[in-house]
């Protein structure tokens, strides 16, 4: 692992832009005709996203800040879902080779972590004031020694998210890749075919909670810097 | 293949990509998707608050027909008492002139009977009387005046009345 300023990999930067076009898409037919009415398709599929997220969000925000990080969190939700599963499409990747997630580029759950860090520190200020805030990090459970629990609590938080998405999605890809060079010959074809079936139904779902995960992690220490008893 | 390297640019183009999506999904996707949604739920309770109007004019409608209803049936009632009684009324006076008549009828020819009995008697008298005398003067050989016939008579008159 390496930090590089000037650095910049292009591979998950076009599929990042696939993956958000891919989600767009979706959520313009979804869109399209958004009626009052009886929804139908892809609009429920939307109503029932965002009505699963607005439920999961109210029970843990504060009901002020639930609206907005609801939608904030079904967008990341979206995003993660879809860029964890396009890396275990068969399709040639940006750059030779087979396709990546951008999930699995250290850089790009990174940056969605700091971010996140970054709205979580955001919520404590406006929720608790910015004395309110600075005192929880330095009062808060012992005078000035939780300044160094809660330091390393709060960084360790973007760094575990990060490390935990980025990981599991490299890994997948990984197995994945690894199931196409079994043995030669009819057993290696068949052993590839199932244990690669089986590893990509498992990598779906690993997709899928992954995203979940980094979403309702986001959103529950958000929810906990919002609240004022802690 | 460098996919653990961390370089600022991915982080940045990263987030800006997620920043991106998000403001895109929000004008064009949540925007008219929670305006269908919220007016969806304005609908359902409009017609809710409209059912339950409904309900109470309906209510109020079965009322006022259930009370016409036992009006109706009261006056009915009523009708059909009057009518009965009314005929047994009629019927009553009927009975009762009926009597009347026949009564009044049995008198009168009881009366008629009477009189006639009475103009039978007058008359057999006269005939006894004159076929009294007719034999007395036979008897007599005209020995006596009208005046002593006629007191003659009227004294054996007398004697018959006694008899009777």
């Amino acid at each position: 692992m390496n930090f590089s300023l000037t650095g910049f990999e292009w591979p998950p930067f076009w599929t990042g832009l696939v993956t958000i076009a891919l989600v767009f898409a979706f959520g313009l037919i979804a869109a399209r005709r958004a009626s009052a009415a009886v929804p139908s398709g892809s609009q429920n599929v939307m109503e029932t996203a965002i009505e699963t997220f607005q439920d999961l969000v109210g029970q843990m925000a504060p009901p002020t800040l639930a609206p907005n990080l609801s939608l904030l969190a079904l967008t990341l939700f979206l995003m993660l879902v879809v860029a964890n599963i396009i890396g275990l499409l068969p399709l040639p990747g940006f750059g030779g080779g087979w396709i990546h997630s951008p999930t699995a580029f250290l850089s790009i759950p990174s940056g969605l972590a700091a971010t996140m860090f970054l709205l979580i520190q955001w919520a404590g200020i406006k929720y608790k004031g910015l004395g309110g805030w600075i005192y929880g990090w330095v009062w808060k459970p012992f005078p000035v020694v939780g300044l160094v629990i809660n330091a390393l609590e709060q960084l360790v938080m973007p760094v575990s998210l990060a490390f935990r998405l980025f990981g599991n999605i490299l890994a997948g890809e990984l197995v994945l890749r690894m199931t196409t060079h079994l043995p030669h010959g009819i057993g290696g074809v068949l052993t590839t075919f199932f244990i690669g079936t089986l590893w990509l139904i498992f990598s779906v779902v690993i997709s899928l909670i992954q995203a979940l995960i980094f979403t309702i992690l986001t959103v529950a220490y958000m929810s906990i810097q919002a609240s004022n008893e802690h | 293949m460098s996919s653990t390297s961390l370089t600022a640019g991915n982080m940045i183009a990263a987030v800006l990509q997620w920043v991106l999506l998000l403001v895109l999904l929000r004008w064009f996707v949540y925007k008219p998707i929670l305006a269908a949604m919220q007016k969806r739920r304005d609908t359902i309770a409009k017609q809710i608050g409209d059912a339950d109007g409904l309900k109470a004019e309906a209510e109020t409608l079965r009322r006022e027909a259930q009370q016409l209803v036992e009006q109706a049936r009261d006056e009915a009632k009523q009708v059909l008492a009057s009518a009965r009684r009314e005929a047994e009324d009629q019927a009553q006076k009927i009975v009762e002139q009926a009597q009347r008549e026949a009564s009044y009828r049995q008198k009168a020819a009881i009366e008629e009977i009477a009189h006639e009995r009475d103009l039978a008697l007058a008359s057999i008298r006269g005939q006894v009387a004159d076929l009294v005398v007719f034999a007395a003067g036979k008897v007599i050989e005209r020995s006596l005046t009208d005046q002593d016939q006629n007191r003659y008579v009227e004294e054996i008159l007398q004697d018959a009345g006694q008899l009777q």
